[in-house]
């Protein structure tokens, strides 16, 4: 079973709250650009509900 | 007058069920409301673009009115230190005090609010007459708080009260003055004394974090103190009036305890339609900083917006057959009850929690219960943004065996 992670680019600030707690998820390219991984595995899930949490401007949904 | 006036007049009829209140509320539009002096939001989609966007819509007024959050006149007033504030100085903040409240985090405090949430509900077989407000959703989500936030045991009673008193001093503007500056240093003074006798370890509990990160300079000590008196006011009488809620919709809708007693795992989306039908907070204001069109409708710089999430939980565009309850929607958890955007509900997942495992034990430790008065006559709290009954009167049928 996989869940799907999506980011309200509107939203989304860069200040890297996803990506310092789940830098396997998440990270930023060399533009400073968020990227990261829409589909991710059972065993993530907790780390990416996390980082769902820990953003500061709440961007990030993760549909399971 | 608009449609909000019985609300706004505490008539009620319509706070213990609003609904066809917001119906008409959304289809109208965005409207002004002189009662309050608002533009209503109460459209499913309007809220979440308003909620969304915190640029155009400030939080300084969340609850109402304006409370200067960064220069009190006070500067030892408790004014909370998220609430009602905006970017950057709200993302800083959170950022900081997310951490003790991740998913994760909570749901390793679960074993220990499963224990007070057990003895909570054993206590009530020893009761003549059990009002399930008084007797039970009033009291656990402090000791759940305490337990959280580190407060020795012996402490929890003084703790409570001074919980309930700057509750009360949040939500109104009259009362005894020198009174709140009493609780406020009391309060302050205790926290402080908690602070101070940190042993260093960074554990579970939300006060070790406050005061690492003191430490760390992240917070001064007031701030620390701010967000501590804040988790008080933000998670008290919201989840007191969630399991109230639930217990209300479990009394009075035929069959759904004896649904959840024969699947307990429908408990947690029976939690969900709880917050999302019975909406603990029915809705918030904002303050309009530029002109901003929602919903077709134009709202000027400088107005008032009250955003209904009771209204967005029960709007039939985002819900389908909406004014049932049912425990198999695929987007249960998408509800607005906690807000969204940058300032949704920090305690959300420790409110989720405590909503099951109270619900659970019910189940687990009660055959059946009656609640004694009809629905109709259920006192509901006299105010059109904290939702829910204040009196549960009931008959109780413990399962035999258990715990004698």
């Amino acid at each position: 079973m996989t869940a799907k992670i999506s980011v309200d680019r509107t939203a989304c600030q860069r200040q890297g709250a996803c990506a310092a707690h789940a830098p396997e998820i998440f990270s930023f390219d060399e533009a400073g650009e968020l990227i990261f991984r829409s589909e991710i595995d059972a065993a993530e899930t907790d780390v990416a509900e996390d980082a769902v949490f820990l953003c500061p401007t709440q961007a990030i949904t993760l549909t399971q | 007058m608009s449609a909000l006036s019985p609300l706004v007049s505490h008539d009620q009829d319509s706070l213990r069920c609003p609904a066809d209140i917001y119906r008409q509320l959304r289809d109208e539009g965005v409207r002004y409301a002189p009662e309050i002096d608002a533009y209503v939001v109460s459209r499913h989609d309007d809220v979440i673009r308003v909620l969304r966007d915190g640029k155009t819509f400030s939080s300084r007024n969340t609850v109402g009115r304006v409370v200067a959050a960064d220069a009190p006149a006070d500067p030892r007033a408790l004014t909370p230190l998220l609430l009602m504030s905006d970017d950057p100085v709200h993302a800083r903040r959170r950022s900081i005090v997310n951490r003790a409240f991740t998913p994760s985090k909570v749901a390793a405090w679960e074993p220990q609010v499963r224990q007070l949430a057990r003895e909570h509900v054993e206590r009530l077989r020893d009761l003549s007459d059990v009002d399930f407000v008084r007797d039970l959703a009033a009291l656990l989500p402090v000791r759940v708080i305490s337990m959280v936030l580190g407060v020795p045991l012996e402490d929890v009673a003084k703790f409570r009260e001074w919980s309930e008193e700057i509750t009360s001093s949040v939500g109104h503007h009259v009362g005894d003055e020198a009174r709140r500056q009493q609780v406020q240093d009391e309060f302050t003074a205790y926290i402080g004394e908690l602070l101070d006798r940190w042993d260093g370890v960074v554990d579970s509990s939300v006060l070790s974090q406050i005061a690492a990160a003191e430490k760390a300079g992240e917070l001064t000590r007031h701030e620390g103190v701010r967000f501590t008196a804040e988790l008080l006011v933000a998670g008290n009488i919201t989840t007191t009036h969630h399991i109230s809620s639930s217990i209300a919709l479990l009394g009075h809708a035929k069959g759904i305890f004896e649904h959840l007693q024969e699947d307990p795992k429908l408990i947690q989306p029976f939690i969900e339609e709880s917050l999302r039908l019975e909406s603990p907070i029915q809705g918030f204001y904002r303050l309009a900083m530029a002109d901003a069109e929602v919903g077709g409708s134009v709202i000027p710089e400088g107005a008032r917006v009250f955003v209904l999430y009771g209204s967005a939980n029960q709007d039939e565009a985002a819900w389908a057959d909406c004014p049932h309850m049912r425990l198999d929607r695929p987007n249960a958890a998408a509800h607005v009850a906690f807000g969204k955007g940058a300032h949704a509900c920090i305690g959300s997942a420790l409110a989720r929690l405590e909503g099951r495992v109270v619900i659970e034990q019910l189940v687990e430790q009660l055959q059946s219960f009656e609640l004694i008065k009809p629905p109709s006559q259920v006192p509901y709290q006299a105010s059109f943004v904290n939702h829910g009954p204040l009196s549960l009167p009931a008959r109780l049928t413990f399962r035999e065996g258990d715990n004698q």
